[in-house]
């Protein structure tokens, strides 16, 4: 920008204080409107956590692949939740903000990562408490390896923003891409394995699951949860990066190409 | 400094790429010069406020920006409903980098904008005149170079354009204004130069009234043809009825007292009082008369014109200038 002020800024010293503006004014138009909004966001996995956890009480089974279901579908919904609600949020961040573009300091580009941050924040917070909450009924989600259950969230986190940088540009092109996200998401909760074990599809259908790279983070996360965990063979966590990375590429890179036809209104 | 060079725009609609909204725009603001936009509705004020904001860029051609350059206020823009006039009004400081001081900024804002109570309330719950308050201040509290307003003064009440007019005067030697309005009286009162947008061209004009009267004269020829139009496709009844369902919409021909010559509103200022009549042709005969206030609109909107039968000698349709005398002549007697 060609502003020759006295006192320039830099520019990364304006994107950090643009991020840190709609930061703030994201945490607060999330958190804070409509009624107890923030009770919502605890309360939507846990009704499927519950969900899920009758069913299985009902066909009595009390183990998935040698550990115990509860867990199981714990820590596969809220892996599930981190790349679906990074994924679903972002990809509206462009439309929902196109009124704060009048500033021509923040960009497009600013608000998908600024609410991709804040949704894996929101998300680490919920899981924390929903496990926490688990510990005191007496079921164990403490984690064995910490470590690798970050790294598989990470990852999610990742492909939910690759995700979301590429649909917030799709979406704004050609608006029935939109329609076709809504649907393709109901699948995609199925071949996740996250209501029933990848396990027990017959190959050579499994391995097709298997290019769905959300399959890899849910599976890294229980295996982190529990080492003894039967996972799927083929787990590959650096398909998810791999696939996160290259998404994230792809999406910055239409953004940098779009930047002024989603400005335009 | 604002250097506009050569700057064509066109939007992306459903069906691929609209007409150009510009087309070969040049001109340069100097410094300290405030400047009015007129031209007709959709002729590109908007977009060229736009452009020179920096919001959008344009599909040819460069926008120079020599200093700092608000941006556009404009209605609802910049501004999130489900948030406070408080929130917003923090978010603005801290995008423009004013972290540390935003109590100091928040004070003044709060004052500008007197919005009381309701300034913590959502703004989706302020008027059209709240919110262009909000804006104003808000842009007011930083210090920029160009100031650009998109139509927000036209909203606020008397009390409120008054303390903006103060507080803009009081920048004046540092700071000026690039401005749209549909208020004569707002760009007359702000602006020294003028640019008048028409069919895509930009006109510079070193001041604001010979702007404001090469708007008002192709406004009154394009409702000319257009009623001529009218009148010579259908029957007289038909067309009767047409012009009277336009009525509202402002007038057919704007007729002075003292004619076309010389502006409007330096005219009615010296009698002292704002009288704009309106006449219109109706059928091919009669001549409606009533009173329109300074921007141009009715006085009482639902109050029919008073007719006048009048039978033009050769039996045409009256041209401008023998309406306007006939009028002249119906007001003399009137008095």
């Amino acid at each position: 920008m060609s502003n020759s002020m006295k006192t320039a800024r830099t520019p990364f010293s304006i994107t950090y204080s643009v991020w840190k503006a709609l930061f703030l004014r994201e945490a607060v138009s999330r958190l804070s409107t409509g009624r107890a909004a923030w009770l919502w966001l605890l309360l939507e996995p846990l009704f499927q956590i519950v969900i899920m956890l009758s069913i299985y009480a009902v066909i009595r089974m009390r183990t998935v692949g040698g550990i115990n279901t509860t867990l199981w579908l714990m820590v596969g919904l809220l892996a599930f939740f981190m790349f679906k609600r990074t994924g679903t949020q972002t990809q509206n961040a462009v439309n929902s903000n196109k009124g704060l573009f009048t500033y021509r300091q923040v960009k497009p580009v600013d608000t998908v990562l600024v609410r991709a941050t804040l949704e894996g924040l929101i998300t680490i917070l919920v899981a924390a408490i929903l496990f926490g909450g688990a510990v005191l009924f007496g079921i164990n989600t403490l984690p064995v390896d910490p470590l690798s259950v970050l790294e598989a969230f990470f990852g999610l986190w990742l492909l939910g923003l690759g995700f979301g940088l590429m649909a917030s540009v799709a979406g704004e092109l050609i608006p029935e891409v939109e329609k076709i996200i809504g649907f393709m998401m109901t699948p995609l909760y199925f071949v996740s394995g996250l209501i029933f074990p990848i396990t027990i599809i017959p190959q050579p259908y499994r391995d097709w699951v298997l290019l769905n790279p959300v399959v890899h983070g849910v599976e890294a996360a229980r295996l982190g949860f529990a080492p003894y965990y039967h996972a799927v063979s083929g787990l590959s966590i650096a398909y998810l990066y791999g696939f996160s990375l290259a998404s994230i590429f792809i999406g910055l890179a239409l953004h940098v190409r779009f930047a002024t036809r989603l400005i335009s209104q | 400094m604002i250097i506009v060079d050569d700057v064509y725009k066109r939007y992306q609609t459903d069906h691929g790429p609209g007409k150009w909204v510009l087309q070969g725009v040049s001109f340069t603001i100097p410094p300290k010069v405030s400047v009015g936009l007129v031209g007709c509705n959709g002729a590109g004020k908007s977009t060229l406020l736009r452009l020179v904001g920096g919001v959008d860029t344009p599909n040819r051609g460069s926008v120079e920006r020599c200093c700092r350059v608000s941006w556009p206020m404009g209605f609802g823009g910049g501004l999130q409903g489900a948030l406070t006039g408080r929130q917003n009004a923090k978010f603005v400081c801290r995008v423009h980098g004013h972290e540390d001081d935003i109590p100091d900024r928040l004070a003044y804002i709060q004052d500008f904008a007197d919005l009381g109570e309701s300034f913590d309330e959502p703004v989706k719950t302020y008027s059209t005149g709240m919110k262009s308050r909000l804006q104003f201040g808000l842009s007011l509290a930083f210090n920029f170079d160009v100031y650009i307003s998109d139509e927000v003064t036209a909203a606020g009440d008397a009390f409120f354009k008054e303390k903006a007019a103060t507080a803009f005067k009081s920048l004046a030697d540092h700071a000026s204004l690039i401005m749209v309005s549909h208020g004569v009286g707002t760009l007359r009162q702000f602006c020294t130069a003028g640019i008048w947008l028409n069919e895509g061209h930009a006109y510079w004009f070193d001041d604001i009234s010979d702007a404001l009267k090469e708007y008002k004269k192709s406004q009154l020829n394009h409702q000319m043809d257009n009623l001529i139009r009218k009148q010579t496709s259908k029957n007289q009844e038909e067309a009767a009825l047409e012009i009277e369902k336009t009525k509202l919409i402002q007038t057919a021909f704007v007729v002075l007292e003292k004619g076309m010559s010389g502006s409007p509103e330096k005219v009615c200022h010296e009698e002292g009082e704002r009288i704009i009549l309106a006449a219109m042709q109706i059928g091919m005969e009669l001549v409606g008369v009533w009173q329109l206030d300074k921007l141009g609109y009715q006085l009482k909107p639902n109050v029919t014109p008073t007719l006048i039968k009048y039978s033009p000698p050769h039996k045409k349709h009256m041209d401008f200038y023998e309406l306007h005398s006939q009028c002249v002549k119906i007001i003399e007697n009137a008095k």
